[in-house]
């Protein structure tokens, strides 16, 4: 037996239920892990958010309450300007005590309208700072410097309400990042408020860059604050301080949602916003506030990345600690798995042991009252039956092998018994005959005989055994020798014959076989037939110018039955040209597909169609007929014809 | 054919119908050895409605009834007319078995 080859690729049962397992535990945990990670980020912008808002409020307050202090000075010296008229040293007293008792404050200056103070002079500035631990005066206004033509002074004069301006470098002053706050004085004139000048305090921004600067949110985060016209009053990058404006820097990146966003600083507004500008190199968020009293706009800018870096690292955390618990847990589920199927490799092997022909081989012991129990009962069950079922085949074909040399035999014992040699009496020209036997595949025992007696007599015979196989066929061959002995002994009529066939048949036949024969005596020099009969089936007569009838048959038990039997004999005359044809009921009884007789009708039929009077050419014809008829059909009984043609006494010799 | 099997006290009675040729005498064998491996020993062959009978069958005729025989039972026969009746005349069978004219009086004893 061939079998397919049971060493291709696989993957186990272990392993492929282990990658399932996994595979659904995976969508779990990523749905899982995605969810979780999504919440947390919205929660951490969340707090970020508030977080940024506390600092730069914080630092918005810090501020303003330095600048809310400084305002305070300027005003107080309006308010005094206003009130009454003040002589040259008392105003440079004046100032000095101011600037003394605010060390916030690193300048400060009373400027008139040209000729206000001084009817003679265009000029009146006096100008003091701080230097060290001193304070300098000095007098502001010159044909260079007009400084009534100054933002800081016209701005105020103009809205008629105080200024702070825009950062700028004191180069005169120290080279330091100063903001003026101007405050407008008047004095009643003829009931009106006259503009009379304009007070200012100057405050150096160093303190401011360091606050904001000491600012810090996260790792590389930090605070920076712009002006009313976007310009950056303090950042790190020392470079843009006080040369570039945020809008300067989203036109040199090209960047348009960086440009709104500096517009809502400038604007004053208050916002959180997420900034892809390469401004920050990477992916940032943005807070800012407005400073309200200068209209400047505190910015806390920190990079996407640290906001998330605790987010990202717990999530890598977790993705480790999933991939660590993956692999233990596909472990552990091949192990159970391994363990489930072990008895299912053991039976997978056993079985192909068992494909191979091995049906001895002991299927593994499986304990378990489970499916692999169950699955193990059936195998075993499947091998004994197997086992069982081969046994059983084995000794059928054996059997059937045994059958069929035996019937081989039987058919060989047969037909080595039967005369063959046709025409069988060339030199006889009274009659022909010929005879011809087809075994069935079961061997039926059927036998024909003739022999001549003497110069004018012919005897001649059929029968059929009732039985099958190498019994018939030996019985076959003991009537047929016996037949011929007694016959040969002359001076008996085929009556005597039968009944001492009979006799002897009846001897010792234990195994109840009987035989059924007609047998007839031919004088051909006269044409005188006498003839008995044993139960055979009656012959078909053709006269020359008649139809095939049956021939009228005297009483006859068939031979091997009962010793007592008695036969009789019958005789009638034949003339030239009558035919003669016995036969077995193997003839009449062949049959076709659907199991119909061939029947005596169709034979009667057959023998009236053929005008020919060559007993072969009948005989051929009887066979042609039986084989169409049974269309393949396979006979259980042999079938057998006989067929003599009387030729007559005077006939010529052929 | 068709074989009827019915009982009467300890007898089968196998009434024959049809026509008895290779293929129903192969049946009837079937049906006699059958009944005696149950260990029924007394039948009584109704051929009433046989209509034709083969070598065959009255082969089978002789080795059931003699089969018969050999376990100590009885094998009677009866209703056998027309054809059948012919053919038993000619071959000398009713010299040979029991033959009956009804069921009732083949019953034994």
């Amino acid at each position: 037996m061939k079998t397919a080859p049971l060493t291709f690729r696989r993957t186990s049962l272990a392993v492929k239920f282990g990658l399932m397992v996994m595979a659904g535990t995976s969508l779990v945990f990523a749905a899982a892990f995605i969810y979780n990670h999504a919440l947390s980020r919205r929660s951490i912008l969340r707090n970020a958010e508030i977080n940024a808002s506390n600092l730069a409020g914080a630092t918005v307050g810090r501020i303003e309450a330095v600048l809310n202090g400084v305002e305070k000075i300027p005003c107080y010296m309006a308010l005094c300007l206003e009130q009454r008229t003040w002589a040259r040293e008392d105003l440079t007293a004046f100032i000095s005590n101011g600037l003394a008792a605010n060390p916030d404050i690193f300048g400060s200056t009373v400027a008139f309208e040209p000729y206000t103070f001084d009817p003679h002079s265009r000029f009146f500035a006096p100008y003091c700072y701080h230097q060290g631990t001193d304070i300098r005066q000095i007098w502001l206004g010159s044909d260079q410097y007009q400084y009534f033509n100054w933002d800081w002074y016209i701005l105020p004069k103009e809205l008629q309400r105080s200024v702070w301006s825009e950062p700028f470098f004191d180069e005169g002053g120290g080279n330091i990042l100063m903001t003026t706050y101007s405050v407008p004085f008047y004095r009643l004139l003829n009931g009106q408020r006259q503009f009379q000048g304009i007070v200012t305090a100057d405050i150096a921004l160093d303190w401011l860059v360091n606050m904001v600067a000491s600012v810090s949110y996260l790792k590389t985060g930090y605070a920076f604050l712009i002006s009313q016209s976007g310009v950056f009053v303090t950042h790190p990058d020392k470079r843009l301080i006080m040369r570039q404006s945020i809008f300067d820097v989203a036109e040199g990146a090209n960047d348009a949602h960086l440009r709104q966003v500096g517009q809502a600083m400038v604007h004053g507004d208050t916002g959180f916003v997420r900034l892809e500008s390469p401004f920050f190199g990477k992916p940032a968020w943005l807070y800012y506030a407005p400073l309200k009293s200068p209209g400047w706009s505190l910015g806390v800018l920190f990079p996407e990345d640290e906001l998330f870096a605790d987010a990202q690292r717990m999530g890598r955390n977790i993705l480790l600690i999933g991939l660590a618990g993956f692999v233990i847990l596909f472990l552990i589920i091949v192990l159970i798995s391994a363990t489930v199927t072990r008895p299912i490799r053991a039976l997978a092997r056993t079985t192909a042991d068992i494909a191979r022909g091995n049906l001895d081989i002991k299927l593994p012991l499986v304990k378990s009252h489970d499916e692999v129990g169950e699955l193990s009962f059936a195998f075993d069950n499947m091998r004994v039956a197997l086992k069982e079922y081969i046994a059983g085949l084995t000794e059928a074909t054996a059997a059937r092998e045994r059958l069929e040399s035996e019937l081989k035999i039987a058919r060989t014992i047969q037909m080595s018994f039967l005369p063959k040699h046709f025409p069988p009496f060339p030199e006889q020209a009274e009659f022909d005959l010929f005879a011809r036997l087809e075994p069935a595949k079961q061997v039926g025992g059927d036998l024909y005989d003739f022999f001549l007696l003497d110069d004018q007599h012919l005897f001649f015979s059929i029968g059929d055994v009732s039985d099958k196989g190498v019994p018939a066929a030996l019985f076959m061959a003991v009537t047929k020798t016996l037949m011929k002995g007694i016959a040969m002994q002359g001076g008996l009529d085929p009556a005597s014959v039968l009944e001492h066939v009979n006799l002897e048949l009846c001897k010792e036949n234990d195994s109840l076989m009987f035989v059924t024969v007609f047998c007839a005596l031919l004088n051909f020099r006269t044409g005188e037939l006498v003839y008995s009969n044993a139960g055979h089936n009656p012959p078909l007569i053709r006269r020359a110018d008649g139809q095939p009838e049956e021939l009228p048959l005297p009483k006859g038990i068939i031979l091997g039955a009962i010793e007592e039997a008695r036969y009789t004999t019958a005789s009638l005359t034949l003339h030239a040209d009558d035919m003669l044809v016995l036969y077995t009921d193997g003839v009449t009884e062949a049959m076709n597909p659907s199991q119909d007789l061939y029947s005596l009708e169709r034979l009667r039929e057959t023998v009236n169609g053929v005008s020919d009077q060559n007993p072969k050419t009948i005989v051929d014809a009887i066979f042609q007929s039986v084989t169409t008829y049974a269309a393949g059909a396979p006979q259980s009984d042999d079938i057998t014809v006989l067929a003599l043609h009387y030729n007559g006494t005077s006939s010529p010799i052929r | 054919m068709q074989i009827e099997t019915s009982k009467i006290d300890q007898t089968v009675v196998l009434a024959i119908k049809g026509r008895m040729d290779v293929i129903a005498a192969m049946e009837y064998e079937k049906a006699i050895m059958a009944c005696l491996q149950r260990g029924d020993l007394k039948f009584v062959v109704d051929l009433n409605a046989l209509d034709y009978i083969s070598s065959a069958g009255l082969r089978s005729l002789l080795t059931t009834a003699k089969k018969i025989k050999e376990a100590k039972g009885t094998a009677n026969f009866c209703n056998v007319k027309g054809v059948v009746q012919e053919v038993f005349a000619m071959s000398g069978f009713d010299s040979i078995l029991p033959i009956f004219k009804s069921v009732k009086d083949a019953l034994p004893g």
